[in-house]
């Protein structure tokens, strides 16, 4: 599989030993993100991913002189995070998926959750796209899980507005959707 | 019309436990197949939309990653060279971190190079199999390839002063990004940075080639490579002060005090500080061949006619008397 970085594993592991701010940066920029979504993915919380993604860089930079990364980069940073949510889960006595112990048990998911993040990440830069009105009403109802009429009341705009915003923005993401499911 | 319907969908699926709007939208998806089609459309982008996190802000969690990396914990890889009577204080601290980490060694890095990092707090050595040597700046990565046919390193990042054992038989190279520095028995320095690489000549001969162009180099000169374009650039000037970390042989010629002192500040790991813009600017011709840290500003002092103030151990602030 291709990697997004050519940064190879001896590449990365130099520059963890040596705090190498550039590297890391460039291992930030590439995998943040997408370790976010996997996080995302295993423990259903954005903040908590977000603060998973931080403690695994900060993890990185601190022990970097300990850490031996062998294989892909990016196969090893999913395990990392993936262990970390695991163990979040686990402080936090919820329940653990079969999926995310099946993603720890066996190498074959690698690919299809590797699948999952692109295609995540593609959805997330087509929101970025929208007008940033119709992106907010959308963000507001379907990930912060608001009704219709909260939003409406909430940014002082008619019910309406919002499910017309609401269907523009999924007639455009029904534009993404629509060639994946065909392929 | 479009997006009336959307907005009927839509209505259904954000209050689907609604028995009366349960009721109207199996009346609708039964009336034809056309409308199950879009119906599933939409709730395939709805249910996608659902399992999205909050957006990333990538910069704001950089920002946060930086705070934390500030004030982490030093790791001994990377430490400024102490004043020379505490060199005990040093070889305290590096001793157990030499033993434990010892050096990081990697072979086998694909078709016969072998790769080595400076481990070493202040410089690194590396004697190569021919002979050769090379000292490395913490941080410093060198891959070398020393063969019957060829002797070839190449330098990914940071610097490094080379003493190459002379061999006619066997051209010395080295790599630098977009550039090629070739060699038969001498010693020069190179520093690679992300955006250039420059290349200074302590003795000997040294040809420096980069997007087809190519120049030679002997004492003191220096050549820069541009890392993206590989143009090759020589300015000017006596650069061989640039070799003097490398060979503890630090030598200026009608260089200005700024450049002295920035160069034998990095040499010393102290900082040294004029105020006086004139003063820094003057030019001085000067040579300290391993030199303790006291001798080289006393010499300094005495030339330029300064005083030194000790403001700590590691801070030298140089006033005209």
């Amino acid at each position: 599989m291709k990697d997004e970085s050519n940064i190879s594993a001896s590449l990365a592991n130099d520059a963890l030993r040596n705090r190498d701010v550039t590297v890391f940066q460039e291992l930030y920029t590439t995998y943040s993100e997408p370790l976010y979504l996997l996080a995302f993915r295993w423990v259903k919380d954005s903040s908590l991913a977000k603060d998973i993604v931080h403690n695994l860089f900060a993890h990185l930079w601190d022990r970097g002189g300990d850490i031996v990364i062998t294989g892909q980069v990016r196969s090893y940073l999913y395990r990392a995070v993936t262990n970390l949510c695991i163990n979040e889960l686990k402080r936090r006595k919820r329940h653990i998926g079969e999926e995310i112990l099946r993603f720890q048990a066996d190498d074959h998911s690698f690919f299809e959750i590797s699948d999952y993040i692109l295609f995540q990440q593609e959805l997330t830069q087509h929101l970025g796209t929208l007008a940033p009105r119709c992106r907010e009403i959308l963000l507001l109802s379907r990930v912060h899980g608001l009704e219709p009429a909260e939003i409406a009341g909430k940014l002082g705009i008619s019910v309406n507005t919002v499910y017309f915003q609401l269907s523009v923005a999924l007639k455009s993401l029904r534009g993404r959707l629509g060639p994946k499911k065909n392929s | 019309m479009e997006n009336d319907l959307s907005q009927f969908i839509i209505d259904f699926l954000a209050d689907s436990g609604n028995p009366e709007k349960q009721r109207r939208m199996n009346d609708w998806l039964n009336a034809g197949e056309e409308n199950r089609r879009r119906f599933d459309e939409v709730r395939q982008a709805w249910e996608a939309s659902g399992q999205l996190p909050e957006p990333f802000d990538m910069q704001a969690g950089w920002r946060k990653l930086r705070d934390h990396m500030a004030n982490a914990p030093q790791t001994a890889t990377v430490r400024p060279m102490p004043a020379r009577r505490n060199w005990w204080r040093a070889a305290a601290v590096l001793l157990p971190v030499v033993v434990l980490a010892g050096y990081w060694w990697m072979k086998g890095t694909g078709g016969g190079w072998t790769s080595y990092t400076a481990q070493h707090a202040v410089k690194d050595s590396l004697r190569l199999p021919d002979g050769s040597d090379v000292f490395l700046r913490p941080g410093a990565t060198v891959q070398y390839k020393i063969d019957n046919g060829e002797r070839s390193v190449r330098l990914r990042a940071g610097e490094a002063f080379f003493r190459i054992s002379p061999d006619a038989h066997r051209q010395f190279s080295v790599q630098v990004e977009k550039g090629l520095v070739r060699v038969l028995g001498t010693s020069f320095n190179i520093n690679a940075t992300k955006g250039f690489s420059d290349v200074a000549v302590w003795d000997g001969k040294v040809s420096v080639e980069g997007n087809g162009k190519k120049v030679i180099l002997t004492a003191g000169n220096m050549a820069v490579v541009d890392a993206k374009t590989g143009d090759v650039e020589q300015p000017e000037g006596n650069y061989a002060y640039r070799c003097g970390w490398g060979n503890s042989d630090l030598s200026f010629s009608n260089q200005s005090l700024q450049v002295v002192l920035e160069t034998l500040g990095s040499y010393y790991g102290v900082s040294l500080d004029v105020k006086d813009a004139q003063l820094l600017g003057s030019r001085i011709t000067v040579r300290f061949n391993n030199m303790p840290l006291d001798e080289s500003l006393t010499v300094l002092s005495e030339m330029l006619d300064l005083r030194v103030n000790r403001r700590s151990e590691k801070d030298y602030e140089l006033i005209r008397k």
